[in-house]
């Protein structure tokens, strides 16, 4: 959606809202249950739950705060209640050749390597990184001191690090 | 800037939602609205309550029945006990005119 389409919807709205929102409540879904169908039940569902809380919602960016939240807990609940089917490298194709900075590829094989990483840390690194917020603005999202968000996000990174060494090299 | 995070950016971006996404959350909003519709409505709420009157009379007359049982349970207990010690009492004193007949 261009951003002149987003600006002119009305910030509280439920349709608007869904336009406006659908890519972000689906993408961090899509991006921590690595599963399409799972991803768009999830986000359907918090979108009937924004609609029924839609009058508590005092403006946009509320709205904004009150998605992110909403789905990343409802990730993590999902994760708890069913064990989704462990994404092993091995099932995962070689890069033809060297990787170009945008290799489809290698942007694959690290979804799965971050598929791999436990619940809360998935959901930390997918919030930083698809929602470019920062470990304090992530804190408050998942209710976690930001000291845990902070630690979860540098070992995070320390075990992506360490297995993409593993799987393409050394060209991280 | 940290090569990773590039990559993980890259990795990460957002997807577009699914074709049709925005129709079909609508659309669920419109049936658990037309639920919620119906189980409000009055005809629904007449035949739940009722239900519930019928329900409740029926149960009445249940406890009211199964309470009848009892009491006449009761009854029978406590007639066949007065004939138990009637008829002991009488034994005992045909007991007692026997061996009173006998010490003579």
């Amino acid at each position: 959606m261009g951003t002149a389409l987003a600006s002119a919807l009305d910030p509280l709205n439920f349709d608007d809202l869904v336009a406006r929102h659908q890519s972000m409540v689906f993408s961090i879904a899509y991006h921590v249950l690595q599963d399409r169908a799972a991803a768009e039940e999830l986000a359907q569902d918090v979108f009937l739950q924004l609609y029924r809380h839609l009058d508590s919602l005092q403006s946009a960016d509320h709205v904004t705060f009150w998605l992110r939240r909403v789905t990343s807990h409802r990730c993590i609940d999902r994760q708890r209640r069913r064990r989704f089917p462990f994404l092993s490298l091995d099932r995962i194709a070689e890069p033809a050749a060297s990787s170009s900075p945008a290799d489809p590829l290698l942007a694959r094989r690290l979804r799965a390597l971050v598929h791999e990483l436990p619940a809360h840390s998935r959901m930390a690194v997918v919030l930083r990184y698809q929602e470019d917020l920062t470990p304090e603005e992530i804190a408050r999202v998942l209710d976690r001191p930001v000291a845990t968000v902070k630690s979860q996000l540098q070992r995070a990174l320390k075990t992506l690090r360490a297995r993409m060494l593993r799987v393409v090299g050394d060209r991280t | 800037m940290n090569p990773l995070d590039d990559e993980l950016r890259r990795a990460l971006r957002r997807v577009d939602a699914p074709e049709g996404f925005a129709d079909r959350v609508r659309a669920r909003i419109e049936a658990t609205t037309a639920v919620a519709r119906v189980t409000n409505s009055g005809w629904v709420k007449t035949a739940v309550a009722l239900a519930a009157t019928l329900a409740i009379m029926a149960g009445g007359t249940w406890y009211r029945a199964e309470e009848q049982r009892r009491a006449q349970g009761e009854e029978a207990k406590r007639q066949v006990l007065l004939s138990l010690n009637i008829a002991g009492n009488k034994l005992r004193a045909i007991e007692m005119k026997v061996n009173h007949r006998e010490d003579r």
